[in-house]
């Protein structure tokens, strides 16, 4: 090529401005795209606003747990280094669980050491279903209340059933 | 060739080339100081980019048969050096690969359009020859051959159509190369291959009303790359992709590799340990996608 095509291709390349997308935003796209086209059961989630990287979701509590009644919000915030780092994903609803605490925080393998950048926010989600049928009382963020799930069982699900009424209907 | 200078006023003149955008001469000299110094990464860096934005340059002038080959070479070296800019370089071999589809596509719609112009005036000669040898009293009989050339144009239209079609997701991309705009609603094939006639090099543009249609009725239109294509990572297309030895499961390159850098060695999907070394090129699977592209382009945009 000779160099007087190479700079007119040049001036070429400056007029045709590619504002293409950080592969972070283009992951999280097609993340929503696939949510609704197939969201998973029980959840929903979605950008709040604007901002790709914000997203706001709603878990139903799982029937046959006692948050069965219960409606939860969560934030979901996707760090720049999407997918390689995990999202960060906490409850904005109060709920009585040991796993999850009274600032929302989740105690949840997968959104620390065990990220993996082939997981999806659909999987998450799912996962945090489960953690809502079946509590990990053995790595509990919230000490007294694994107690009372290991030991006390009835009293446990009647104050988490009532968290749910008082705070998530 | 001037061989008393030193390595890095090879490469100071090659920077200079590279500032005027002569990417050739700036090569050579890249390549001059390399063999000087063969240990200078800089200099195998800035070659890789020259190549970068040569290919850059003649996709842009629609050639994109040689913007690939210059940007496979810079996807190359660039992969060596674990330069930064391989992921950009992976983004326009995916446009590279999508504007040799669009030529493909559209050279198909023009042959099209000169069989339907060739086989259509036989049509309207051989009618029109045989109502000439009727005379002219029988004037239903002449009726009857006009609505048989009908019958047949309508024939040879349905026929076509059914032939091999240009894809409808190159439509768009082909009008939007043009930067046409056409006002017609719903044009038939006849007026499709009747506005390729007059400009035989642009293709016929696809109908704006078109465009509608595809929003509204997406459904028909939605189309999906196969999972088995998609990287597990980024979920889009491979180029380059590595099958993982301790799993099988294979992943687009650059992505594994920035997986890696977080310091995470592991498989994503399979959750064992994995490193660099346990890694090696699916061939048959960049095949495949190859393939895949060559006949889907829209697919990069997927």
């Amino acid at each position: 090529m000779s160099s007087s095509t190479a700079r007119a291709a040049n001036t070429a390349l400056k007029k045709s401005s590619t504002s293409s997308l950080s592969s972070s935003a283009k992951r999280i796209q097609k993340e929503l795209a696939e949510i609704n086209l197939d969201p998973p059961c029980n959840c929903s989630a979605g950008p709040k606003g604007d901002n790709l990287y914000e997203w706001v979701s709603t878990i139903m509590g799982p029937s046959g747990s006692p948050y069965a009644s219960g409606v939860y919000f969560l934030d979901i915030h996707f760090p720049k280094e999407y997918p390689f780092k995990p999202p960060k994903i906490v409850f904005r609803t109060r709920i009585y669980h040991c796993n999850i605490n009274n600032q929302g925080q989740i105690c949840l393998d997968i959104l620390k050491d065990n990220w993996s950048p082939a997981l999806t926010i659909s999987k998450v989600l799912l996962s945090i279903c489960s953690l809502l049928t079946d509590a990990n009382p053995h790595d509990p963020l919230v000490a007294s209340i694994a107690h009372q799930y290991l030991n006390d069982r009835e009293e446990h699900d009647r104050i988490a059933k009532d968290w749910a009424k008082r705070y998530a209907s | 060739m001037t061989s008393n200078l030193t390595a890095d006023q090879h490469k100071l003149k090659g920077n200079e080339h590279f500032k005027r955008h002569d990417y050739d001469n700036a090569i050579q000299e890249y390549s001059t100081a390399i063999v000087k110094n063969p240990k200078m990464a800089v200099y195998y860096c800035n070659r890789a980019n020259c190549f970068l934005k040569m290919g850059k340059a003649q996709l842009e002038l629609g050639q994109p048969s040689e913007a690939y080959a210059s940007l496979k070479r810079s996807y190359d070296f660039a992969l060596e050096q674990r330069s930064s800019f391989t992921k950009e370089i992976v983004l326009i071999i995916g446009e590279v690969k999508k504007q040799k589809w669009i030529e493909q596509e559209r050279s198909k719609l023009s042959e099209l359009s000169e069989t339907y112009h060739y086989l259509s005036d036989l049509i309207k000669q051989d009618i029109q020859h045989r109502t000439y040898a009727l005379g002219k009293d029988s004037k239903e009989m002449a009726a009857d051959l006009r609505s048989e050339k009908d019958r047949r144009l309508r024939q040879l239209e349905t026929l076509l159509q059914r032939a091999e079609t240009p894809d409808e997701y190159a439509k768009p991309y082909i009008q939007h190369k043009e930067q046409q705009q056409q006002q017609q609603q719903q044009p038939s094939w006849s007026q499709y291959f009747t506005s390729s006639k007059k400009s035989p090099q642009q293709p016929p543009n696809p109908k704006q009303g078109q465009q509608q249609q595809q929003t509204t009725a997406s459904p028909f239109y939605i189309r999906e790359v196969p999972d088995y294509y998609l990287d597990k990572i980024t979920f889009e297309i491979m180029h380059d992709p590595v099958i993982s030895t301790k799993s099988g499961i294979s992943y687009e390159r650059n992505t594994l590799l920035e997986h890696f850098s977080y310091g995470r060695l592991f498989d994503p999907v399979a959750q064992v340990p994995l490193t660099e070394k346990d890694i090696i090129p699916n061939r048959a699977l960049k095949e495949a996608c190859d393939d895949f592209l060559s006949k889907n382009g829209w697919a990069v945009d997927y």
